[in-house]
């Protein structure tokens, strides 16, 4: 079931009832992780974690609602995978952490074929953006920020991250073979 | 048995059945959809098969929730694989997967999560972890540390001292925690002023809980609360 975040769930978070804090977890945990392995992460699931350690811990701080508490919860993940993308590259023998163990519903061979397929194809389509229309295309779909939020958490202006997510659609549109001319 | 059936993990043993992602078709999916529609037609791109195709798998790879209790207990393992790493660190990490692992499971009250008050690792998995201000049984906890802020509660029962600065991160050791000041700046690592704005270590406010990678101050606003591209 998904959990939709909104302020009356995040109220509850911050009150501390726990069923509340896991569907806040349940509501932005594929999100961020999806972000960070989009992104080029070597350990999103590390990552995710220690990301809602951090959110874990500020919840009762922190305001804004639902949009609030989504925009810091990827800014947090913004700042952990800059780091993780630095430590990479000041130390790029480290190992890949090998992928923790799946709970539930175990996919069929075929379902997992098809999956990393469509994972390594994403993959290989977003390499080809430069790294900040990535980021923003990214925020956008996967995270589902608004471009405000995105702007805030890139430390850029709306009207940048705009035409950072236009300038990666289009680069994408050439790459899938579409070649048609966009109205400006 | 088929080799394959090893794999397979029985779902009604499994305590992170719920955390098994939603299936396709579901209204999340529908939602999605709108998602990128709407964010085609911001940029005149709403007869883009291909393009909308694209977006949707790049949507799909936010739909898997990860396990919490696996990737927590990574932390831990990979923490203590590093060569730096003090054993200090190692025992803070282990008591924070501890917490977020007590709470996702629903076995502890999320007051527990106050910075200072930690469980130990082991024991959310044997009784329930009580309310930090409720009683305790004797000889349940471990004191973790025994330097803690002065302004730590008395009734803090498991204090934890400040964390020790990671060598590795570019982030400094003050966690910057939460505070009501207002703008708290991007949380972003690559933000060049960022040591600007975070406050020095402040004595009255603990540090993150056993977190070794403490965060810059960056409590979103209600100016960051904004309203939906859609």
């Amino acid at each position: 079931m998904t959990h939709r975040l909104d302020d009356e769930l995040v109220a509850q978070a911050r009150a501390g009832e726990v069923a509340a804090v896991d569907a806040v977890y349940r509501a932005l945990a594929g999100p961020v992780r999806g972000y960070l392995a989009s992104r080029g992460s070597q350990d999103p699931d590390g990552l995710t974690s220690e990301v809602f350690l951090v959110v874990f811990g500020r919840l009762s701080n922190l305001r804004g609602g639902a949009s609030g508490l989504r925009t810091f919860t990827f800014s947090i993940a913004h700042a952990r995978l800059v780091d993780e993308l630095r430590q990479r590259a000041r130390r790029p023998d480290i190992e890949p952490v090998a992928d923790p163990p799946r709970f539930g519903r175990a996919p069929s061979a075929e379902d997992e074929v098809l999956a990393r397929d469509s994972a390594n194809r994403v993959a290989a389509l977003l390499a080809t953006l430069p790294a900040e229309q990535a980021e923003a295309l990214t925020l956008r779909v996967v995270a589902d920020l608004s471009v405000e939020q995105i702007a805030h958490i890139m430390n850029r202006s709306e009207g940048a991250v705009k035409q950072l997510q236009r300038r990666a659609l289009l680069r994408l549109r050439e790459s899938l073979g579409v070649t048609q001319d966009v109205p400006r | 048995m088929s080799p394959l059936g090893d794999d397979r993990t029985e779902m009604s043993d499994n305590p992170f059945r719920a955390f098994e992602p939603d299936r396709p078709g579901s209204a999340a999916a529908d939602d999605t959809a709108a998602r990128i529609q709407a964010l085609l037609s911001e940029h005149g791109l709403t007869d883009e098969p291909r393009l909308a195709g694209f977006l949707q798998d790049l949507a799909a790879t936010g739909q898997e929730v990860p396990p919490p209790a696996a990737a927590l207990r990574l932390i831990v393992g990979r923490r203590a694989g590093r060569a730096r790493s003090s054993r200090r660190r190692m025992l803070m990490s282990g008591a924070a997967a501890a917490i977020a692992l007590a709470v996702l499971s629903g076995a502890a009250q999320a007051t527990d999560l106050v910075p200072g008050h930690l469980p130990r690792p082991a024991d959310h998995h044997q009784q329930p972890i009580e309310s930090s201000s409720g009683s305790r049984p004797a000889g349940s906890r471990t004191r973790l540390a025994s330097s803690h802020p002065s302004s730590q509660p008395a009734s803090a029962s498991y204090p934890v001292g400040p964390l020790l600065p990671n060598p590795e991160s570019s982030e400094p050791a003050n966690p910057g925690a939460t505070t009501d000041s207002g703008d708290p700046g991007p949380e972003s690592s690559a933000a060049p002023s960022r040591s600007a704005r975070i406050s020095p270590s402040p004595s009255h406010e603990p540090e993150d809980s056993g977190d070794a990678h403490p965060t810059r101050s960056a409590e979103p606003t209600p100016s960051g609360s904004a309203s939906k591209h859609d």
